[in-house]
């Protein structure tokens, strides 16, 4: 038996695999990379090269060519990601703790109440309505943190950690005397770094990626976010393939974006977001197990 | 016996501030329920649009009922049965694989000892879902194009024939379920490996003194302790199963019509609809219908949980 | 717990500071000029950054001869349709839009009731605009009888034609006289193809129906029936039946054997990047006066137009560029009148379309003018604003291009069924069941796969989802029209 397991390295076969993976994701990773660095013509003519025949940054020019209104965008997104990721992980732990107790009175109803939306929405008119005509939050910046500050899908993935967190440990506080609220943020939050840090991941990006609010949601141009400067552009591509040629005085076909501007905008949109995985990657550390706090 | 009153004392205390801490675990709940509220139920009127003949000038509540009529154009289509098979069949096939894939990955992840590795590849697997589908849908063509395409190439160059991928409906199922995981996987294996940190690091120490083999400690320890994250997961990805990632379908189809026996969902269907003839209440009543076939789902499979193990179940 | 109150207090911080700056931006030119109203315009182009110049000096006209302001709002073109819906299904207060059959669709919003009727107020409050277009284009786009917006002077005719690029052409001496029909440019492609490897021969870009278009006009939104141009009986066709659609179906099929249309002709979604890139010999386009110069804009190349029919005004010309006033707006006499003034004051006008003389254009010689490159306003859509018979030459338009479009407007063919709207209700289901399967057999329009046995295939699939129904529905609604009008 152990004679085998030297022979067979499970570990082994595993990076083996990790390897192969990241091949499968890195090559058409750095062919986007590659393409946004060349020349349109080259990419038109040759289709995709992992090294650029000529090295060209006219596409990122063209992305850029505006750089105080990428400025702009640049602020209000990180604002909004990070102070929007911030409150909204609070407050959504601050719901999923008293779901995660199985004797909570209540527990049921408010689980419901909460999977509820997740399901059944009532359109876009009416939240239009809503945001505009009653809480005036178009054209502001709070139309991007407010409205979606609870995501329900993310407060049952927490509810399903804290969950898993020992009973014994929270009993043995409460007896002590302590509040729900100390034992919330003293215990339950340090305990569990690794699934706030996912939940702050999915939700940091979810506002990265939004688009659609500030389409919706906002005229003034300072107020634009990053991923919605980069959506425009896409979207005129798409009126243009479903017009076609139909509309001969449609929009202006020669600001049509290449292929090139499409991969500089993918990568300037995802770039800074790669940047910052590490950051929560900081919180996946092992032996932050309920051993180690009872000590 | 002698003790009974100290302890009848205790217990009392115990109570009261057992109702204390009730209520500061509800006082918890209610920012958060209130902006559910105010963001999600307030809106949720008008719903009645689905049953309405929306004019602008007569606003929700003033325009006319008319019934079913926003249903029938989907729901009497004869390509109903189609799009709905479609729909639903993928979305099991992406949740099942996806699901199998994360966990897989997470528990090797787990085994894998360098820090240095498992940092390099969260990052790496991460990265396809930063991407959008817009993107995904080039590097798909860039490998499948029938005349110059990097797959068809190859086939040629082992003597193998071309083959035409986007004008052969079976091969889609496939390549869709691939590129979902593709982008997901490092996502959901991420949240997977959250949850093995969260398992006491006892029970593998415990285990490894009772010799053991790291297939039963994979058995009988690291997949029981995921059993509950997979569950939640897996309700709520039901209750989405009749909506489509309409970006995966139409961005990496190419909206090419030969391939709709097999790709043609419910959200890209509805696109092409709505861009000749739809109008407003046709997508709420098409979301309304979406919606119902979630929501029977999902209360069908957490009734089963909670037969089954009620702590796992959603509510 | 202490670093996590600390992060808080300096997240919270760095909010109110940032949320500040943010803030701060606009909301400092409005108080001013209290008694005259603000109107907003909304328009499908990307925002102009120099855009507040030009509107101030609008406002001084406007001031003047309405005694009212403007306030500009450009929206990308990609996003105005959704944007447009939301703020007109929400009873938003909306003053002047651009709306179209293509964005901000014109026939569903005014059947839905954003849009205010126009016909009495255009007598009485705007007389100069009302004569300033020619009656027929108002009845085109009249919805059920009553009109909704104000259609754009511009091209209005149809006409298809194909485009040969002039260098090829040269090269191998080819004589265009003789091609009178789509069919006639198949030997030279034969050349193309021969000669050329590496260029794709035939763009396509318009399907068998480009076959079917001299004789063939579809009923709009996508019914699969067409009428004939000439029709004086009214008597609707199914589209895909017709002979000329199954004679451009056989010689697209020939064509794609051949090897004159790409390969994967079935998966590519547009064409601009490979004309672009210089990859097709010919292609098909609108014609209109001073394509040519156009066309060498975008392309970079000289081009031949050969037109295969002749010019035609459509059922709803018109439609594609017009302005309407929001059924919520606070000041609906002073918006019909700054469409007037737009459409009758050539100043205004060209100032709306090129911004400032001297900061935003200059002039070549005395009839054209030359854009600045980078003047922060140029917002290229002089066919958005209004009547564009108005609108300055530039730099590389024949000085008579409006004269030219006039005649041609003037002299084209009506339709038989101008001011016709299809009712769509009644056939929903079928419309989109029919949506999907033309979808489905691209491959037979296109010519990639024509063989007759998926002609059949896709015919017999067009009758399930329910062609036949659509035409009778049709046709009952062109009767009950003719009747109506006579």
């Amino acid at each position: 038996m152990k004679k085998r397991k030297k022979f067979f390295n499970t570990e082994l076969l595993f990076h083996l695999i990790f390897i192969l993976l990241c091949i499968l994701v890195l090559y058409p990773f750095l062919l986007i990379v590659a393409i946004s660095f060349s020349n349109e013509k080259d990419v038109a003519l040759e289709g995709y090269k992992l090294i650029p025949k000529h090295f060209d940054l006219s596409a990122y020019r063209f992305v850029f060519k505006n750089p105080q209104s990428i400025i702009d965008a640049y602020k209000v997104t990180t604002f909004t990601t990070v102070v929007g990721t911030f409150l909204s992980v609070i407050l959504m732990a601050m719901v999923a703790y008293p779901l995660s107790k199985r004797d909570m009175e209540g527990r049921r109803f408010i689980s419901f109440y909460l999977f509820f939306t997740m399901l059944f929405a009532g359109g876009m008119v009416p939240s239009y309505i809503l945001i505009t005509q009653y809480l005036h939050l178009n054209d502001t910046i709070w139309v991007f943190i407010l409205p979606g500050l609870i995501n329900v899908w993310h407060v049952f993935l927490l509810r399903t950690f804290f969950a898993g967190i020992p009973v014994e440990l929270i009993e043995s506080a409460l007896l002590d005397g302590a509040s729900e609220y100390r034992i919330f943020f003293t215990m339950i939050l340090p305990l569990s770094k690794p699934v706030l840090a996912t939940v702050a991941l999915l939700g940091a990006l979810i506002r990265w990626n939004d688009w659609f609010t500030a389409m919706l949601y906002i005229n003034d141009e300072k107020l634009l976010t990053l991923q919605y400067l980069l959506q425009r552009i896409l979207m005129n591509i798409q009126l243009l393939q479903q017009q076609g040629s139909m509309s001969a005085n449609g929009i202006s076909v020669s600001e049509m974006p290449s292929e090139t501007v499409r991969m500089a905008m993918a990568v300037i949109a995802a770039g800074p977001m790669l940047l910052v995985f590490p950051f929560f990657q900081k919180y996946f550390v092992r032996g932050l197990t309920v051993g180690s706090v009872k000590g | 016996m002698k003790k009974m009153p100290v302890t009848k004392k205790k217990e009392r205390r115990r109570r009261r501030r057992w109702h204390k801490n009730k209520l500061q675990l509800l006082s918890m709940c209610t920012i958060p329920m209130l902006l559910v509220f105010v963001f999600q139920y307030l809106p949720m009127g008008g719903l009645v649009l689905a049953f309405k003949d929306y004019r602008y000038d007569l606003g929700i509540f003033g325009s006319s009922w008319v019934g079913m009529k926003n249903f029938n154009f989907v729901l009497r289509s004869n390509d109903f049965f189609r799009i709905a098979r479609n729909t639903i069949v993928l979305n099991a096939l992406f949740i099942i694989v996806g699901l199998i894939v994360a966990v897989a990955l997470a528990i090797m992840l787990y085994d894998v000892k360098r820090r240095i590795f498992v940092k390099t590849y969260q990052t790496i697997l991460i990265i396809p879902y930063y991407l959008s589908w817009v993107i995904v849908g080039y590097m798909t063509y860039a490998m499948l194009n029938p005349a110059y395409g990097t797959i068809n190439s190859m086939l040629q160059m082992f003597g193998l024939n071309k083959v035409d991928w986007y004008g052969e409906p079976v091969y889609w199922p496939a390549i869709l379920t691939i590129a979902n995981t593709w982008k997901n996987m490092g996502i959901n294996c991420v949240m997977y490996y959250a949850a093995l940190m969260g398992i006491d690091h006892s029970y593998f120490e415990a285990a490894e003194i009772d010799g053991a083999n790291k297939w039963q400690v994979t058995r009988y320890i690291t997949i029981p302790s995921l059993v509950p994250l997979m569950t939640i997961l897996t309700i709520l990805s039901i209750g989405n199963i009749f909506r489509a990632d309409f970006g995966l379908f139409y961005q990496l189809t190419r909206d090419v019509g030969a391939l709709y026996s097999t790709t043609d969902v419910m959200d890209t269907y509805i696109y092409r609809v709505m861009r000749s003839i739809g109008d407003i209440p046709m997508s709420t009543a098409v979301g309304f219908l979406q919606s119902i076939v979630g929501f029977v789902l999902v209360l069908l499979t957490n009734y089963i949980v909670n037969r089954i193990e009620p702590d796992n179940a959603l509510f | 717990m202490k670093t996590w109150k600390r992060t808080l207090a300096v997240m919270m911080g760095a909010a109110m500071a940032l949320g500040g700056l943010v803030g701060c931006g606009g909301k400092t030119e409005e108080s001013a000029n209290a008694g005259v109203p603000t109107l907003t315009w909304y328009l499908a182009q990307e925002n102009q950054s120099d855009k507040q110049t030009v509107v101030d000096e609008v406002n001084k006209i406007l001031e003047k001869n309405v005694g009212a302001r403007l306030d500009l709002q450009f929206i990308d073109a990609g996003s105005y349709n959704d944007k447009m819906t939301m703020m007109l299904a929400s009873g938003k207060e909306v003053d002047l839009c651009f709306t179209a059959d293509w964005t901000n669709k014109y026939i569903q919003n005014a059947q839905k009731g954003a849009f205010l009727q126009l016909d009495d107020m255009l007598e009485t409050e705007a007389p100069k605009l009302k004569e300033s277009i020619p009656d027929y284009l108002y009845d085109a786009v009249k919805v059920d009888g009553k009109l909704y917006a104000i259609p754009n002077i511009q091209v209005l005719f149809n006409q298809l034609g194909l485009i040969v690029f002039k260098d090829y052409a040269d090269k191998y001496q080819f004589d265009f006289s003789t091609v009178k029909k789509v069919q006639d440019i198949e030997p030279y492609l034969k050349i193309l193809k021969d000669k050329e490897p590496g260029l794709i021969p035939y763009c396509v870009e318009w399907t068998a129906s480009m076959f079917s278009s001299p004789v063939y006009e579809e009923v709009i939104p996508q019914t699969g029936v067409v009428i004939r141009k000439d029709s004086t009986d009214y008597k609707a066709e199914i589209l895909v039946e017709t002979p000329e659609y199954k004679e451009g179906v056989k010689t697209l099929g020939d064509w794609y054997q051949k090897g004159y249309i790409r390969e994967d002709v079935n998966s590519v979604l547009e064409n601009e990047t490979d004309l672009k890139a210089g990859k097709y010999g010919v292609y098909q386009a609108r014609i209109k006066p001073g394509a040519e110069s156009e066309i060498k804009l975008k392309y970079g190349k000289d081009s031949i137009i050969i037109p295969i029919e002749e010019p035609y005004l459509i059922a709803n010309a018109g439609i594609t560029t017009m302005t309407a006033i929001g059924r919520t707006s606070k000041y609906p006499t002073q918006a019909l009148q700054i469409i007037q003034e737009v459409n009758t004051n050539k100043e205004l006008y060209n100032m709306l379309c090129f911004g400032l003389e001297g900061k935003h254009y200059t002039w070549v010689d005395e009839d054209h003018i030359r854009l600045t490159p980078d003047s922060g306003y140029q917002p290229n859509v002089a066919w958005m604003f209004g009547n564009q018979f108005n609108a300055f030459c530039m730099e590389g338009q024949d000085a008579d291009v409006w004269e030219q479009t006039k005649k041609m407007n003037d002299e084209a063919k009506v339709s038989p069924l101008a001011g016709f709207i299809l009712d769509t209700e009644p056939i929903k289901t079928e419309l989109s069941q029919i949506a999907t399967v033309s979808k489905e057999y691209k491959a037979v329009s296109n010519g990639s796969d024509a063989s007759e046995a998926t002609y059949n295939e896709m015919l017999k699939k067009l009758y399930d989802a329910g062609q036949e129904k659509v035409l009778q529905e049709v046709q009952r609604q062109i009767d009950e029209w003719v009747k109506n009008k006579k």
